[in-house]
């Protein structure tokens, strides 16, 4: 009888086990995933040559959502938002030359400068050696030192969405996603299938997938930079804009497919082996990279120090327009059955044909710590050879520009041959020979209701001394950066199977969602969380819009009004035509106790701002000047910031409450994490200082942002109102200003149609100051947005909701809401845009 | 032989070799969350991009991703 009974088991055991498909068995089906990710190269070594620009940055957030619509189909929608500002470089050039220039703006204030490009009165010797002419002794000296070139830009930010159907078999799945990722200057689109087979009672699985990308490059040659560039080269697209603007243009098309192989090796160790192939044709350099080339009549006569004359020319780099790539992947994971540890090893061989080989190889070693705990230190070595059409800078043995005389005597000007250049050629450092070596260190904690948190950090240096086998670029290229990330992640399906071994003794998550269903999607505050040890997840988006004609109080006015009045006793020379911003917030809530609940709100935003020129402004300054350079740079090029904002840490108390009826406080503000002090790169050689007020990623001040809250419900209907407040701190953050305070009260009535949908109407008002004090530094009032005085007003909005909980279900729990916010009334401070509207989308989860 | 029929070879010789079968109620370790192929995707997603825009051999795998992040 026992052995029939176990076997039964057994039988029962092998087939859950091989119900299990061996390459997706981890991860989970349901899960809302958030991650914001920093990345900050080092400075570079300049050897004494000063450039005065911050490193690139880049501030990068990522959301995904897994759903499963049925057993076998599954739904998947990812999000990726990158902002990136600072300096890379731009070229590659002798030290001798001086790419790199930092600009005395006053006797103690340096800034950043354009860099310098061109030069067509520089010396070499007979080996065509740059020199460098002593200032004093009028002596030539040899100076072989290469130095990157740096250039700096302004933040830029490249959004990218895709979505992914899967469908899956007992042994088999598929997978069909398509997906979108826009910038300024680059817009792609990309397809893409993929798929698994199982066999051999899933110990082997097949993988496949192929796809296909289709991306439009459409960039704006840097304006400082553009007069330097010969552009006239290899039919690279180069058109001329009536403003005056370069544009480059080019299209590029992949196709890729890979063919893979896991295996499970015994009952502690798997692999995997897998070969990849993608084929691209387009334009594939890189617009914002150029080449230098030196030229030297080699027929000229030498100088009295034998120093020859020649001309220091840049290009814009020429990539073959097509490539061909292969790479070949081994995976290896090993349980370390002593320490219940996971051993990662991965080895990646690649190679291209523009005759570029790379090794890449990685170990991880995750190390469960008990108590939900793991630690992962990880190790990574990278080494390529250079492409066949790398060099750091081009000698061409012509003249750049020769004057002859004919026959009669007249002067004959030529120009360099540029069929004497090569083909292809640049001086991208990403192309040369080098090694990279990094290394980190993850750290997540898993807690029992299938909520993860993960913090990680990895350091990366890049050196051309670490290429194997040697021989890689000088030191001038090496160069230090660091990752760090942060990740919350939220396993939807344990969270339900939790819940519902918690029904019978917890009725709060039923009655959380009940009370919350008709709280409209704007309001924030409006629950606590009624027991210790309660958890709640929520991710809340908001987009706000401001465009249209300017309003001066609640009244449109004219472009001479604008001109002559918004920045008296100044005259405005623009006026933006557009605003938008986008917050995603994360709501983070936790109660530590009964009667308190904490909150933790990080926040991320991005804005955008377009200006257009006023009819009627007096004529713009030269671009030789900062106002000038700053008025043109305006109507030419959309805004941007992005980044990390403020964060929000709050207190929550029920301070009155009967069965159908309570009254909430928080208290708690806002910590100044979000930049105040971005600044727009400097063009024309201009420092064009700080960014609009507006478009600053935080208050930079600490802010006090009390709130009190009523909410109550009469069988269907439920009905609330709040009072809330915003008081800085500080009379003004590090860039010299404070935000106005801000008092707001608002009541929303709504009706639940069904257990699961309710609507909801509110409305709200609004007071905001005037901003306080101005930017301490360089900045330049062009138009209304740069003066405190415009800013804030008072302003009435109603709201319509839409709000879901889904009852029950493997989602049950969750609950989506809406909201539009429809501007009534605009009072506004000053000269302002009026507001179109504002979009609040929440998703939260209380367990 | 081209490389690229070398390292197919190569793998199929690897994975015919040295597999042992193991039953499915032998699988509970392979079943861990950290023996997964792909334990951490979301932070690998975030390294994949900065090394691919730090590193020639960016890429190579077919999952497919566009923009360009210039940086």
């Amino acid at each position: 009888m026992a052995a029939i009974k176990k076997s039964k088991t057994l039988r029962l055991l092998t087939a859950a086990a091989l119900a299990l498909p061996l390459t997706t068995i981890y991860a989970s089906d349901e899960e809302a995933t958030f991650q914001y990710g920093h990345y900050e190269d080092g400075a570079r070594n300049l050897f004494n040559a000063q450039s005065g620009l911050k490193p690139i940055q880049v501030d990068s957030i990522q959301t995904s959502t897994k759903l499963k619509l049925s057993d076998r189909v599954r739904l998947a929608f990812n999000y990726t938002q990158d902002t990136w500002s600072g300096a890379t470089p731009i070229t590659t050039a002798p030290l001798a030359f001086g790419g790199n220039r930092q600009r005395q703006i006053s006797a103690n204030v340096l800034s950043g400068a354009s860099p310098y490009l061109q030069n067509k009165n520089v010396f070499v010797d007979s080996q065509f050696n740059l020199l460098q002419q002593n200032a004093k002794t009028s002596k030539y000296t040899k100076n072989k030192q290469l130095v990157h070139t740096l250039s700096s830009a302004s933040p830029e930010t490249r959004k990218q969405g895709d979505l992914r159907f899967g469908y899956d078999w007992d042994e088999a799945s598929l997978d069909v996603g398509a997906g979108t990722s826009a910038e300024n200057d680059y817009n792609s689109s990309f397809g893409n299938v993929s798929g698994r087979l199982d066999f051999n009672q899933k110990l082997t699985s097949v993988n496949f997938g192929a796809s296909y990308t289709a991306s439009e490059n459409e960039s704006m040659l840097d304006h400082d930079a553009a007069p330097y560039i010969e552009k006239s080269t290899f039919g690279t697209k180069v058109t001329s804009l009536p403003n005056g603007v370069k544009l480059l243009t080019g299209s590029k098309q992949d196709w890729a497919g890979s063919l893979g192989l896991t295996q499970v090796l015994n009952k502690s160790a798997l692999m995997e082996g897998s070969v990849s192939y993608t084929t691209s044709n387009g334009y594939m350099a890189n617009p914002y990279k150029t080449m230098a080339v030196l030229f030297v009549d080699p027929t000229q006569k030498a100088g009295k120090d034998g120093q020859l004359n020649g001309s220091m020319l840049a290009f814009l780099e020429q990539r073959p327009e097509e490539r061909q790539q292969w790479t070949e992947n081994l995976r290896y994971v090993q349980h370390i059955d002593a320490l219940d540890a996971a051993l990662h090893l991965d080895y990646r061989f690649y190679h291209d044909d523009w005759g570029i080989q790379a090794h890449t190889i990685s170990g991880d070693w995750i190390q469960p710590l008990g108590d939900g705990w793991s630690m992962t230190p990880r190790v990574r070595y990278y080494s390529q050879n250079a492409a066949d059409f790398y060099a750091p800078y081009l000698v061409s043995k012509q003249a750049a520009n020769k004057v002859t005389f004919d026959a009669g005597g007249n002067p004959v000007k030529t120009d360099y041959n540029p069929k004497l250049l090569p083909q292809n050629y640049s001086s991208d450092y990403r192309l040369s020979g080098y090694g990279a070596l990094s290394g980190g260190l993850t750290v997540t904690k898993k807690f029992a209701k299938g909520l993860e948190i993960q913090a990680g950090a990895e350091y990366y240096t890049h050196a051309g001394s670490l290429k194997l086998g040697g021989g890689g670029e000088g030191n001038y290229t090496d160069f230090d950066g660091y990752l760090v990330n942060a990740a919350l992640k939220v396993d939807l399906a344990a969270l339900s199977t939790a819940n519902s071994n918690h029904r019978e003794h917890s009725q709060h998550s039923q009655h959380a969602h009940h009370h919350g269903a008709g709280v409209p999607a704007g309001v924030m505050f409006d629950h606590v969380l009624p027991n210790a040890g309660d958890v709640m997840v929520g991710y809340r988006y908001m987009y706000a819009n401001q465009a249209g004609n300017t309003q001066n109080g609640s009244n449109t006015v004219t472009n001479s009004a604008l001109v002559n009045q918004a920045c008296a006793p100044q005259k405005c020379y623009v006026t933006p035509s557009e605003m938008s911003m986008n917050m995603h917030m994360l709501d983070l809530m936790f109660a530590p106790t009964d009667w308190l609940t904490l909150m933790l709100m990080p926040q991320f935003m991005d804005m955008h701002m377009t200006m257009r020129p006023l009819d009627g402004a007096p004529a713009t300054p030269a671009m030789t000047t900062a106002l000038g350079s700053a008025i043109i740079h305006a109507g030419r090029h959309e805004h941007t910031t992005g980044g990390l904002g403020d964060t929000g840490i709050y207190a929550l108390f029920n301070v009155f409450k009967t069965d159908s009826q309570q009254i909430n406080v928080s208290l708690g503000g806002t910590a100044p994490t979000g930049d105040a002090e971005i600044q727009l790169r400097d063009t024309h050689r201009q420092d064009l200082g700080f960014i609009h007020y507006g478009m600053q990623l935080g208050s930079g001040t600490w802010d006090f942002k009390p709130a009190v809250t009523y909410t109550g419900n009469i069988d269907d209907w439920s009905f609330g109102a709040q009072l809330n407040g915003t008081k800085r701190l500080e009379s003004h953050n590090k860039a010299g200003f404070a935000l106005g305070d801000i008092f707001q009260a608002t009541t929303w009535g709504s009706y639940s149609w069904t257990n699961w949908l309710a609507t909801s109407v509110r409305g709200v008002y609004t007071l905001q100051g005037s901003l306080q004090g101005a930017y301490r530094g360089t900045y330049h009032q062009i138009g209304a947005m740069d003066y405190g005085r415009n800013y804030g007003g008072r302003f009435v909005d109603v709201g319509f909701g839409i709000n879901a909980s889904m009852p029950n279900g493997s989602l049950q729990g969750n609950r989506l809401s809406f909201e539009w916010l429809q501007p009534v009334s605009d009072d506004v401070n000053g000269y302002q845009l009026p507001r179109e509207g504002a979009l609040s989308a929440t998703w939260s989860y209380a367990f | 032989m081209s490389r690229f029929k070398k390292g197919a070879f190569f793998f199929c010789l690897l994975f015919l070799s040295g597999c042992s079968s193991v039953s499915p109620w032998e699988r509970g370790t392979l079943a861990k969350a950290h023996m997964s192929l792909e334990p951490a995707p979301l932070q690998n997603s975030l390294r994949t991009h900065q090394y691919g825009s730090r590193e020639a051999a960016s890429g190579g795998g077919a999952a497919g991703g566009g923009g360009c992040g210039c940086y």
